[in-house]
């Protein structure tokens, strides 16, 4: 009878076991049914196997299957539940041999990659990390989302950034160019301010001992000369001085084609300065030097001088002979549109006198260099002084024109880029 | 240092220019021992054995130019207190602002005219207040 009982009570636990692994069973049907399972992973003869199914919701699988990134599932553990045909490309396998291995396989440093897992704890994390397959080697941003506990997994977004790492050297490498030219620039520079240092001092040389020897002939031996030999001397002398000029401005001429450092410059000081420099020609021509409020520039205050110097005693110079001179400078905001520069703003310094002016035919050569209008007997020069203007303004981002007609005075306009 | 009897020492590698440098102190009463070298090396070299009262040294001279010498001579303890006069055709920015953090007592440019190169003693006299 114990024995019958016995086999009762057996029977009736085992229909209870039964009865569990068959709810267990319904349930992991259901749930596939419901679409709340992607992956199924089991353990046989002791190695991890991934079953993936198709899931009820077809059009995220092919958003995430066709996307234009990386993207994975995978486990707690970082086992690979699911990849997308991206990310296999991005390896170089196909997605069924890459699902059911470890993710952090793939990256040169595995433990970056499980640091950055770890950091899940905190919420969403990310990095910028390298993928390594056989030694292709690839620079991604990987973002992981904690699926939990929705879903027992990790959501992976792998970004290509090899585009972007190449732009990124493709800048620091223009970078470096350009840093190299600027170099080779400054030393062209420095090498072009001394070579005409030693041009200038190496044409003097001769000039000036002619000067010398000339002068003191002239001056011990004028008894013992016969008059046209005296005039031969002269005509030496002053060559050799005119010369010895031409040297001085072209030095000038080479210096204004150099740029010099840029500061804020008051043009108002600027012409205190140069009024001062010019005084004594300002007295003895008896000239009336009006001066509107100018603005500041930006640029080198020794060019601004030289600029305003060459300008003003050039209106000095060229007055008519019965009228006193009357220079006038005004200031005002001019639309580049004046100067073919539409858009821009510039400050226009209009520098206006009442002398002899020039025909406008002789307008467009006044500012290349050696370029004269009048004959040395009537006024000196060399024709370098408005050619420097023009350098200085082209060293500025500015422009210089002018407007003029024959015995009606002329303006020198000078346009300066508002910064 | 006596008006009278100054002794100076010219390096000057132009043989036209050193004549007559050289006569425009010969000529001065104040100067009674004017000496010429050919360059910034021979100007070393003399210093070696004899100690002048004045220095006037040309800038552009082959071998070892005027700045050079006025270096060696600006970091010799025994030296840097002679006054040194520069001269030359003309004045480069630089070469002039590094001879003013040499010591240089002056900076002239050889004159055009024979005249003004008999000058040049008295503006040395001058510059150094020994001009009565």
């Amino acid at each position: 009878m114990k024995e019958h009982e016995k086999n009762t009570e057996a029977l009736q636990s085992e229909i209870e076991e039964l009865k569990g692994q068959l709810f267990e069973a319904n349930s992991i049907i259901d749930a596939i049914r419901e679409g709340a399972v992607d992956a199924l992973v089991l353990n046989v003869g002791g190695k991890a196997e991934v079953y993936s199914m198709e899931s009820a919701d077809y059009t995220y699988r092919i958003l995430i299957e066709k996307f234009g990134e990386g993207a994975l599932s995978i486990s707690d553990d970082g086992l690979i539940l699911y990849c997308n045909e991206y990310f296999a490309n991005m390896i170089g396998l196909a997605p069924t041999l890459i699902i059911g291995t470890y993710f952090d396989t793939y990256f040169e440093a595995p433990e970056e990659f499980n640091a950055t897992k770890d950091a899940l704890k905190k919420g969403p994390s990310k990095r910028e990390l390298v993928l390594n397959y056989g030694g292709k080697k690839v620079s991604v941003y990987v973002s992981l989302t904690d699926l939990n506990p929705t879903v027992a997994a990790i959501g992976v977004v792998v970004t290509d950034l090899t585009e972007k790492k190449s732009h990124e050297e493709a800048l620091v490498s223009y970078q470096k160019e350009l840093e190299k030219k600027v170099d080779e620039l400054h030393q062209t520079n420095t090498n072009l301010e001394q070579f005409i240092h030693v041009i200038s001092h190496d044409l003097k040389e001769p000039l000036r001992k002619i000067l010398t020897y000339t002068s003191h002939l002239n001056a011990n031996k004028v008894d013992a000369f016969a008059e046209d030999v005296l005039k031969s001397l002269n005509v030496i002398n002053s060559s050799a001085l005119r010369l010895n000029s031409l040297v001085d401005d072209l030095v000038k001429y080479a210096f204004s084609a150099a740029k010099d450092e840029e500061n804020d410059v008051d043009l108002n000081k600027v012409l205190v300065e140069v009024l001062d420099d010019l005084e004594l020609s300002i007295k003895e021509n008896t000239a009336l030097i009006v001066i509107e409020k100018l603005p500041e520039i930006s640029g080198s205050k020794i060019q601004m001088r030289q600029l305003f110097s060459n300008l003003i005693s050039n209106a000095i110079k060229y007055s008519k002979r019965d009228v006193k001179p009357e220079i006038k400078i005004t200031a005002e905001i001019a639309d580049g549109a004046e100067i073919q520069a539409t858009g821009k703003n510039y400050y226009k310094i209009c520098i206006i006198d009442n002398g002899i002016g020039m025909d406008s035919m002789h307008l467009s050569k006044i500012f290349t260099i050696f370029q004269r209008l009048h004959m040395r007997d009537e006024y000196s020069g060399n024709g370098i002084g408005l050619a420097i203007c023009k350098k200085i303004m082209d060293n500025h981002q500015g422009k210089i024109n002018v407007e003029s007609k024959l015995e009606n005075g002329s303006i020198f306009n000078l346009y300066f880029p508002i910064k | 240092m006596k008006l009278q009897e100054l002794h100076i020492l010219i390096a000057e590698d132009d043989i036209d220019d050193a004549e007559i440098i050289e006569a425009s102190f010969a000529r001065h009463s104040s100067f009674t021992n004017v000496d010429i070298v050919k360059n910034g090396k021979e100007l070393l070299d003399y210093l070696g054995n004899k100690i002048p009262d004045v220095i006037l040294t040309d800038i552009n001279m082959p071998i070892l130019n005027g700045i050079e010498a006025l270096t060696a001579i600006h970091e010799n303890e025994n030296l840097r207190n002679i006054p040194a006069f520069v001269y030359s055709t003309t004045i480069n920015p630089s070469y002039e602002a590094r001879c003013k953090e040499l010591g240089t007592k002056g900076f002239l440019i050889k004159p055009f005219q024979l005249d003004e190169f008999y000058e040049i003693p008295n503006r040395i006299l001058y510059i150094l207040g020994l001009d009565q």
